[in-house]
């Protein structure tokens, strides 16, 4: 097996950084020319570079934050005694395990200016139509709310594991003694659900960046380049443009940042548990 | 001392529910539409239900090769990597293995890597072996990306059987083969019900390397669901509702009948049990 892991897996990574120095190309083939680090040197010299860094962490940071308000909100919402709770919890996860790109395929339709459903009711009270997908400055929120959709319950799911690992007796006693619920939260909860918290913070991050599906379906990375994070840029340099070595040298700037995502990830993990 | 129910507690959460559902809902029903209802402003919330869709979806081709690949490549890679994971688990569970936490290391940063990242050697290494548009390749792929998760949930299962068990059986001149076989196999049912599962679907609604990887004869079902979207009459949402219903049918029924197996994959890592 372990075998088995180091061809499927040490393999590529080392390839992929020995591609990213020369220059090759999928269509062209022959004989890859040694480059040294002159992809290097095109990609972080490339303005667009910074952009698409940025179209990426404004990505991740629009979806993980809505998620964590979101999610914190339901996982307190759903602590409560309600009636029906087995019913509505599945209703909720089920997002987490359908499909990116069905997920993008409803939105895309929701979104749809002309006879999507969202559009309808944005016209009926303010008589405009919007084209969420088409405006590039509206599309990172568009396709951010599809990872919202998704993702939102997975922090709920912790917040309620969380949440059960606060003692009960605590909770009674600030309840007897009339502590106000502000008090309540930040010296009795807060303490109990960190732990649980930044873990699922971190592993959201690290997801969200990855996401390549869900905006694939819906706009491809555009439209022009308001969508195109990191691996959109990846794959569209790689096989639309034909730019293996360039697009090898990206791959190798995002798996390094995703090695560090992962090193905190990991630090974390060990001290909290 | 029994609480009552918040009646506005109560309301809100059956709205959010409602609210949560609506996605998966509209296109549900859009899919048992006939074409007419689809297509007119205002939408349509009530209307008769048809199965015109389906029927059209099922012949316009290309509709059981991607539905018997997904199953077919899911099961398949699934249960090759728990065979794999088995034994990888046990050894490592039961002796002390010099570097096993090292592998147990390597193989959860696995799990965090951007498939972005080897998606292009994978690509040339793929072309190279002539494994493109193969079973073969796509199951190999596949167990490959199972291996990390099924590893993990293995292991921690077998840390819970007591040694006690094996070492009785090992005394009374039983086999290392007969020890896994009659008497840690049986014992870990939940655990091969959860990874089963968790990975069927994980590989179920895998997309880029799918899509870059097979051809007509071993596409799967997102990968038409991505490539279907467009005709040269634009998107053919009669096509893809009722295509994406089929698709996601399976994942939602596993959510609500298999919910605690799915839960405990997702909190996989972060909550400990």
């Amino acid at each position: 097996m372990l075998v088995f892991l180091f061809f499927w897996n040490i393999v590529p990574l080392l390839w992929v950084l020995g591609l990213s120095f020369y220059n090759y190309s999928v269509l062209r083939g022959g004989t890859p020319r040694f480059l040294g680090l002159f992809n290097y040197e095109m990609v972080f010299q490339d303005p667009y570079m910074w952009e698409r860094f940025r179209t990426t962490f404004s990505f991740v940071l629009i979806a993980v934050s809505l998620e964590v308000i979101i999610g914190f909100a339901l996982g307190f919402l759903f602590n409560q005694r309600i009636k029906g709770k087995s019913i509505m919890l599945p209703i909720i996860f089920a997002p987490m395990m359908i499909a990116p790109v069905a997920a993008g395929v409803f939105f895309r339709f929701i979104y749809d200016p002309n006879w999507g459903a969202l559009n309808y009711f944005i016209n009926l009270l303010f008589g405009t139509r919007i084209e969420f997908l088409e405006n590039p400055s509206l599309a990172m929120w568009a396709v951010a709310m599809v990872d919202v959709w998704m993702w939102s319950p997975f922090m709920t799911l912790m917040c309620l594991a969380g949440l059960q690992a606060v003692p009960k007796h605590l909770i009674e006693a600030t309840q007897i003694d009339r502590v106000p619920w502000t008090m309540r939260f930040r010296n009795v909860v807060l303490p109990h659900i960190k732990p649980v918290l930044v873990l699922a913070i971190l592993l959201r991050t690290i997801d969200a960046f990855k996401t390549f599906d869900t905006i694939f379906v819906m706009t491809g990375g555009g439209p022009g380049t308001a969508t195109e994070v990191l691996p959109m840029t990846l794959y569209r340099t790689a096989f639309l443009y034909f730019q293996t070595g360039t697009a090898s040298s990206y791959a190798v700037i995002v798996l390094f940042m995703a090695v560090a995502f992962t090193s905190v990830y990991l630090l974390a993990s060990k001290r909290e548990g | 001392m029994k609480k009552r129910v918040n009646p506005v507690i109560q309301i809100i959460a059956t709205l959010v529910t409602v609210f949560w559902a609506l996605p998966v809902l509209w296109l549900v029903a859009t899919s048992f539409k006939a074409r007419t209802d689809i297509f007119v402003i205002p939408p349509k919330f009530i209307f008769k239900p048809t199965l015109a869709n389906f029927r059209y979806t099922i012949n316009r081709g290309l509709f059981w090769g991607p539905l018997w690949n997904s199953i077919f490549i899911s099961v398949t890679s699934v249960l090759l990597a728990i065979v794999l994971t088995l034994f990888a688990a046990y050894a490592i569970s039961r002796f002390r293995l010099k570097g096993s936490d090292m592998i147990m290391f390597m193989v959860l940063s696995l799990r965090m890597m951007p498939p972005a990242v080897v998606v292009i050697p994978m690509f040339l290494l793929y072309r190279l072996l002539g494994l493109t548009n193969t079973y073969t390749g796509m199951i190999l792929l596949y167990t490959m990306f199972s291996i990390p998760f099924s590893l993990w949930m293995l292991k921690g299962f077998l840390d819970e059987i007591p040694q006690q068990f094996d070492d009785a059986a090992l005394a009374d001149g039983a086999s290392y083969w007969q020890v896994l076989k009659d008497i840690i196999i049986p014992q870990l049912g939940p655990a091969f019900a959860t990874v089963v599962i968790f990975n069927v679907i994980f590989v179920w609604n895998e997309f880029l390397f799918s899509y870059l990887l097979t051809g007509v004869k071993t596409r799967t079902m997102p990968v038409q669901i991505a490539l279907g979207l467009y005709t040269d009459k634009g998107v053919d949402w009669e096509y893809i509702s009722a295509l994406s219903t089929i698709y996601i049918t399976p994942v939602i029924a596993a959510v609500f009948f298999l919910q605690k197996q799915l839960l405990r994959g997702l909190t996989f890592g972060t909550i400990r049990r």
